[in-house]
């Protein structure tokens, strides 16, 4: 009998779905506003500071949905790391660099206690847990200006914010590139699970 | 309720940036004591030619000169005879003499060598194409938006722009923020300027924050202050005339003999002293360092999918 576990639910490959349309949007609004030109890119620039703003909000509320969703459920333990991340995400890398090459398979296997590589839970960690908050405290406080912007003293804090946000919105489009591109690799039967499947640990899709 | 706040805020930050502007604090001109102690208040005595009687009476507001205010004046340091025709040194003035004409700012301002760098010929040329002195053909003069008496000047390249705007704006506001003194030029009703300018995102922001003429004037004028206020319809209404690196305000503004110097070599970074302008203060060393990053990533990639296609394809064909 297969040992079937529900690891993709439908509630996380919902938010899923939702968040990675909603880092999209960002990251392309977010584009159209730093790099803002006469020369007008499919939108007006009124139409992407809307766009963003609103995307923006809706990601703090997917993002408050997921923490609580992981609290309540065995998801959340599958994200965070141990102390030998590090270590293992060398040992993952490696395979990605050369290993793959020479046909070894995969150090890290699916498990009850594993759902991802420990590069990949490096990466989703700090994703969900550090970069995003920070987009969004800092994205929320430049929302905010009106109401926070009362001295010479709150420029400064709204340039750092502005210099925070976006290095964290750099490095989710890093992060989104890299994603995308492993998950192109993995073949189209991976974008099928995560979109459409649970999965199962003992091979049985 | 929302708009009222906002109408009240507006109008708290009109009688500030008015009472806030930038003052020269020149000393006491003795010789201007005869004619203040009339016109320097709102309510003077009027004497009968005998002298035996005298009543109070209010002076015309457009006489009024408080004392504090021409002491700020950018003309304080100058007797109130330097410009009005002799005949005023006895006090009380014949009233006949309002009828003589005065000198003119031209008379002065012209002709002194040191005004040159003020570039006068240009705001004279300015003003002629502006819409002001075409709907006040004739009658439109200097005086109109900048009173002598209270003048304080909006012009320098290194002061602190946040006063450079609030008195700038002033200038404008003192008659379109107020129907009594607009319907002195014009029998129109002037336009509400806050509801006028609610298509902007963060209207008090802006109203606050740039200058009235760098969006309603023609920005091709050497001076700091373009003079060739343009029909309200042609104003700028693209966002990103601002909000991009060439921004129109790097050429008034923002114009500055400061070098690029900031944290992370923020462009247009004159601005930054009191407010961030989105798109016009970007990082450009962050945005350099980030562009360099990601073309690496992308070779990165393109090599490992060129090696694993490679690779793949060797595989499948054993």
């Amino acid at each position: 009998m297969a040992n079937l576990i529900n690891s993709y639910p439908f509630w996380l490959r919902l938010w899923h779905s939702v968040n990675g349309i909603l880092c999209l949007i960002l990251v392309t609004t977010g584009l159209m506003m730093q790099y803002a030109s006469p020369v007008k890119i499919v939108i007006s620039l009124p139409t992407a500071i809307l766009i963003h703003n609103s995307s923006g909000i809706l990601l703090i509320i997917s993002w408050i949905f997921f923490i609580v969703a992981n609290g309540l459920s065995k998801n959340g333990s599958y994200y965070w790391p141990t102390l030998k991340i590090f270590k293992e995400s060398f040992i993952q890398l490696r395979y990605y660099a050369y290993g793959m090459f020479k046909g070894e398979s995969k150090p890290f296997k699916d498990d009850r206690n594993r759902k991802f590589n420990p590069l990949q839970q490096l990466a989703y960690w700090s994703t969900m847990y550090i970069i995003i908050p920070l987009l969004v405290m800092t994205g929320f406080i430049m929302y905010n200006i009106e109401r926070l912007l009362v001295d010479k003293k709150s420029i400064i804090i709204y340039q750092v914010c502005d210099f925070i946000h976006i290095c964290a919105a750099f490095m989710i489009s890093v992060f989104l590139v890299i994603h995308l591109y492993l998950a192109f690799i993995e073949g189209i039967s991976n974008l099928k699970k995560i979109i459409f499947k649970t999965k199962s640990y003992d091979g049985n899709d | 309720m929302a708009r009222i706040g906002l109408l009240l805020i507006f109008l708290i930050v009109s009688i500030l940036s008015v009472s806030g502007q930038r003052g020269l604090n020149n000393p006491p001109i003795p010789e201007n004591n005869n004619c203040l102690r009339c016109h320097g208040q709102a309510v003077y005595s009027a004497f009968s030619s005998d002298g035996k009687k005298h009543m109070k009476q209010p002076m015309s507001e457009s006489c009024v000169i408080p004392r504090k205010m021409y002491q700020n004046a950018i003309h304080g340091s100058l007797k109130c005879v330097d410009c009005h025709a002799e005949g005023y040194s006895n006090t009380p003035h014949p009233v006949d003499l309002k009828f003589k004409p005065l000198y003119t700012c031209a008379d002065c301002h012209d002709v002194q060598k040191k005004f040159k760098k003020y570039h006068l010929d240009s705001i004279n040329s300015e003003d002629e194409r502006s819409v002001h002195a075409k709907a006040m053909p004739n009658t439109f003069t200097c005086w109109k938006c900048h009173n002598p008496h209270t003048n304080v000047t909006a012009f320098s390249e290194q002061a602190d722009l946040k006063s450079v705007i609030t008195t700038s704006n002033s200038t404008c506001l003192n008659c379109h923020n107020d129907v009594n003194i607009y319907n002195r030029v014009s029998n129109k009703i002037p336009v509400n300027v806050l509801k006028s300018h609610e298509w902007l995102i963060h209207t008090e922001l802006h109203l606050k924050n740039i200058r009235c003429v760098d969006c309603h004037a023609k920005l091709t004028s050497p001076t700091f202050t373009p003079h060739e206020i343009l029909p309200a319809r042609k104003a700028i209404r693209e966002c990103t005339a601002c909000h991009s690196q060439k921004s129109i305000l790097s050429n008034s503004l923002l114009r500055t003999k400061k070098g690029n110097e900031s944290f992370f070599n923020f462009s247009n970074n004159r601005a930054l002293e009191y407010a961030f302008i989105m798109g016009a203060n970007r990082s450009i060393t962050l945005n350099i360092i980030s562009i360099i990053l990601f073309i690496t990533l992308l070779l990165v990639i393109f090599t490992h999918l060129f090696f694993l296609l490679r690779y793949r394809k060797l595989h499948k064909n054993g």
